[in-house]
């Protein structure tokens, strides 16, 4: 069992030591007819007052010339909009920006190619902040009632696999 | 069934299952009340049970080559446990593919709107996932004995072969990958692994060889195939292009500015 511990204990070591990262979202244009990965830096959760790093990873070859146009605005959770810097290599497009408070935000990316416009909108949560209190937490009594449950569940295991330790030993083997 | 259920409860495997299903729950739970985002709950979510498939699949793999290295007296309640790691490991890779297509992919159907390296990745991903759920439906002592041994044992080396297609899933989209200590634990991890599957491998032909018999010829042997097995891990981010690479170095270097 001190064996089957230590793969545990291994185990929850690697989870707790894990930072977050970043990922991919998949967005489709409002025709439906191109995706682009989105990814956000830092590890998709922005920081309000922070610099962030958006990256588009669009998926058609006729981005892969360099004859397109994209522009990017972000509106913002008070109503406004801000068009932001961007640049571009390849079908990869990326720009810099600092999310100014916690909330919600609409994410618009229009590429302008061969007298055609495409549109990708994504919306962003930013609920960390650097100065300010976060967004609050929502309740989620399922999850609590889950973790709950399945922590006592975790608990009785332990207590039932400590009392037939021997048995255990004695059956668990080639 | 008194009997059943006693035999049950003192069997490893049972415990494994049921600290998998758990911790399933756990981490669910956990992230939902940590996190506020739907959006980042989810893809949160799909990381960490790929993380702990990949930690669960690596420890089903290392059982084996181990105990040719310490002994197999030694691990054998290890050895015993290790099916019921192996099909924890098929149940976080479909929560984890399950999570990500319902969540950041948005679906099914989308999947045609990835670009192409994503499509090779999650294709190579995939067959990985059925590899390993044929494993794991053919883990049961009954299936064993249908089988026979031998041909089980057969089926059961395609696993080999699902894992490196899972490398490669995990290197061209993984996630923690952008971080240099991941990268290095990552390879480092490998090179342990290689080093005691060659070992293993080299043990078992040397009952029949009498060359690898010699001391001195098996630690030559053991150690220019582990150095190979290096320059084949190493040459992977040469050999296969990486997303995250290639965006992380457009992080610093936003040269061609289109608008301001």
């Amino acid at each position: 069992m001190s064996k089957l511990l230590f793969i545990a204990l291994v185990m929850m070591s690697g989870l707790a030591f894990s930072r977050p990262a970043l990922a991919h979202v998949l967005v489709t244009d409002a025709n439906k007819q191109i995706g682009t990965v989105l990814h956000v830096y830092p590890d998709d959760d922005p920081i309000a007052g922070e610099a962030s790093s958006l990256f588009f990873y669009v998926q058609s070859d006729d981005y892969k010339q360099p004859d397109y146009n994209p522009q990017l605005v972000i509106k913002n959770p008070d109503g406004s909009s801000s068009n932001i810097g961007i640049s571009k290599d390849g079908s990869t497009i990326s720009a810099d920006y600092v999310f100014p408070t916690t909330g919600v935000y609409m994410i618009n990316l229009y590429i302008d190619s061969g007298g055609k416009q495409t549109v990708f909108a994504s919306q962003q949560r930013v609920s960390r902040a650097s100065s300010e209190a976060t967004l609050e937490a929502q309740s989620h009594s399922l999850a609590e009632f889950a973790l709950v449950l399945s922590a006592s569940a975790f608990l009785a295991l332990i207590i039932v696999a400590f009392n037939r330790r021997q048995q255990i030993e004695n059956f668990s083997r080639f | 069934m008194p009997t059943k259920n006693i035999a049950l409860l003192n069997n490893s495997r049972f415990y494994i299952l049921c600290f998998s299903l758990l911790l399933s729950i756990a981490v669910v739970s956990t992230l939902r009340l940590e996190i506020t985002s739907d959006q980042l709950f989810l893809i949160r979510t799909q990381q960490i049970y790929g993380l702990i498939a990949v930690i669960f699949w690596y420890v089903a793999l290392i059982i084996s080559p181990i105990g040719y290295v310490i002994g197999k007296s030694r691990i054998k309640h290890l050895e015993f446990a290790r099916r019921a790691i192996g099909v924890s490991a098929a149940y976080f890779v479909l929560l984890h593919g399950l999570v990500a297509l319902q969540g950041p992919l948005g679906g099914l159907e989308q999947l045609q709107y990835l670009p192409t390296l994503f499509k090779w990745s999650i294709g190579a991903g995939f067959i990985a996932f059925i590899i390993l759920l044929v494993m794991a439906l053919t883990s049961f002592d009954k299936v064993v004995r249908f089988m026979s041994f031998r041909r089980w044992k057969w089926l059961h080396r395609l696993v080999y072969f699902g894992g490196v297609l899972a490398v490669l899933h995990i290197w061209t989209i993984g996630t923690h990958l952008a971080y240099s200590w991941v990268s290095y634990s990552a390879f480092l991890s490998l090179a342990v692994l290689s080093f005691l599957e060659i070992f293993r491998v080299m043990k078992i032909f040397s009952v029949r060889s009498q060359e690898l018999q010699r001391k001195d010829f098996f630690a030559v042997m053991l150690l220019s195939l582990w150095g190979l097995s290096l320059v084949a891990i190493a040459s992977i981010p040469l050999l296969v292009e990486n997303f995250h690479a290639k965006h992380s170095s457009q992080t610093h270097n936003h040269s061609d500015k289109v608008t301001d």
